[in-house]
């Protein structure tokens, strides 16, 4: 245990009357030096390690996912587009509707509805006079 | 010839002259009436101006003044139910629709109305005293009962004849469908004249639903016998809207025949 910790040198050893040098303080003979723990990164040093390698692969990846992501296309105005009207099928006209007997009983109809729409059933004007009759005398 | 053709040109100048004094004799008359009622208001008032001051003094000089605008108050009421009523007969006059049995029957319950009147205005200027104004107004306060159920029955009978004029014109023109129908529904397919025959259906069903109508009414109206004033405009209502339903009876049936003229128009 003694060759562990060899004596100390005599330069350190101050001699009686020269100036103290500032040297620090020594542990006592025979006693262990003090332990100092090593920095954190260097006692977490190959988690940290891995822990950053780990960190560097995933935001790669997030950024080439990102890059490589299909694009929403883009809102393309739709043209307003004109409804084609159905095509109105083409009747073909009898051989009455050229008769003057059915062009006059076309105009007796039209006639005939008119006048019934116009018609008002009881006309207010002719409402009776309301009068009071009691003179109020007695 | 200088004489033929003065009277060609002359002729329908007088004519047209004739036919416009006919039609417009109930529009002089409704204007004979609104004057008359203009006039009652302003005796009525008088007369109240009279009455107030009459019962608030009690003196000679009021109660006669009270007397004598009572007695051209009532004399004016007489004069006004009669200018009404010959508003009335005037429409009559000129309905068209009505045969000349049912306007016989109103204008005889105009007549009627009108002598009550007269003979009720006859005693009015031997009118000497309040008491006697009061019991010569009340005759006609006792008469108003038959004379507002008279008015009513006649305003019916104007309506009716209103409608029986578009009756007669749906009549017509219904017999001229037939006619087409049966002359050229032969020219269609067998299908296209089942439609035919099918519209002419539902136009006739229409007509026959309108008289109907027509004959519930008009026999309600001639046994009209109310209770009271609100029992009265209840059963006159009744009858306006039983005028109401016949004219959408016909008016159906003109859409039907519009229908039918569409079917005839066109071969499919």
């Amino acid at each position: 245990m003694e060759d562990q910790y060899p004596p100390p040198s005599s330069q350190f050893i101050p001699q009686q009357g020269q100036g103290t040098p500032n040297i620090p303080p020594q542990p006592p003979m025979g006693t262990p030096p003090m332990y100092h723990p090593p920095p954190f990164i260097d006692q977490y040093k190959v988690p940290l390690t891995i822990g950053g390698i780990i960190l560097i692969i995933s935001l790669m990846t997030i950024v080439v996912a990102g890059m490589t992501k299909p694009k929403a296309p883009l809102a393309r105005p739709i043209a307003a587009t004109t409804p084609t009207p159905t095509p109105t099928p083409v009747r073909e006209f009898s051989a009455v509707a050229s008769q003057s007997a059915f062009l006059d009983f076309t105009q007796e109809v039209a006639s005939l509805s008119s006048s019934i729409q116009n018609l008002n059933v009881y006309d207010s004007a002719l409402a009776p006079p309301v009068l009071n009759l009691e003179l109020g005398f007695r | 010839m200088k004489r033929w053709l003065l009277v060609l040109f002359t002729f329908p100048l007088f004519a047209q002259c004739v036919a416009g004094s006919v039609l417009a004799t109930s529009q002089q008359a409704y204007q004979d009436y609104l004057y008359q009622f203009g006039v009652y208001r302003q005796r009525y008032t008088d007369f109240k101006v009279a009455k107030n001051e009459y019962e608030k003094f009690h003196s000679l000089a009021s109660q006669t003044t009270a007397l004598e605008k009572t007695k051209i108050l009532l004399a004016q009421r007489d004069q006004l139910l009669r200018s009404y009523l010959l508003v009335l007969n005037e429409k009559l006059n000129e309905d068209r629709g009505l045969s000349p049995t049912e306007k016989q029957l109103y204008q005889t319950l105009i007549r009627n109305e009108i002598t009550f009147l007269e003979k009720h205005a006859a005693l009015i200027p031997s009118i000497g005293s309040i008491e006697d104004a009061q019991e010569v107004s009340d005759e006609l306060t006792s008469h108003s009962k038959v004379l507002q159920t008279s008015i009513r029955q006649i305003l019916v009978g104007v309506s009716l004849g209103q409608l029986a004029t578009l009756h007669q014109q749906y009549d017509v023109v219904l017999g001229h469908a037939q006619t087409l129908v049966a002359t050229y529904g032969t020219v269609f397919p067998n299908q296209k004249q089942a439609d035919l025959n099918r519209w002419l259906l539902y136009i006739t069903n229409k007509r026959q639903l309108y008289q109907q109508k027509i004959d519930a009414i008009s026999q309600a109206s001639s046994q009209l016998s109310p209770n009271d004033a609100n029992d009265l405009d209840r059963r006159f209502t009744e009858f306006i809207q039983g005028a109401a339903e016949a004219r959408q009876y016909l008016a159906e049936g003109a859409s039907y025949m519009n229908e039918l003229v569409t079917a005839l128009k066109y071969r499919q």
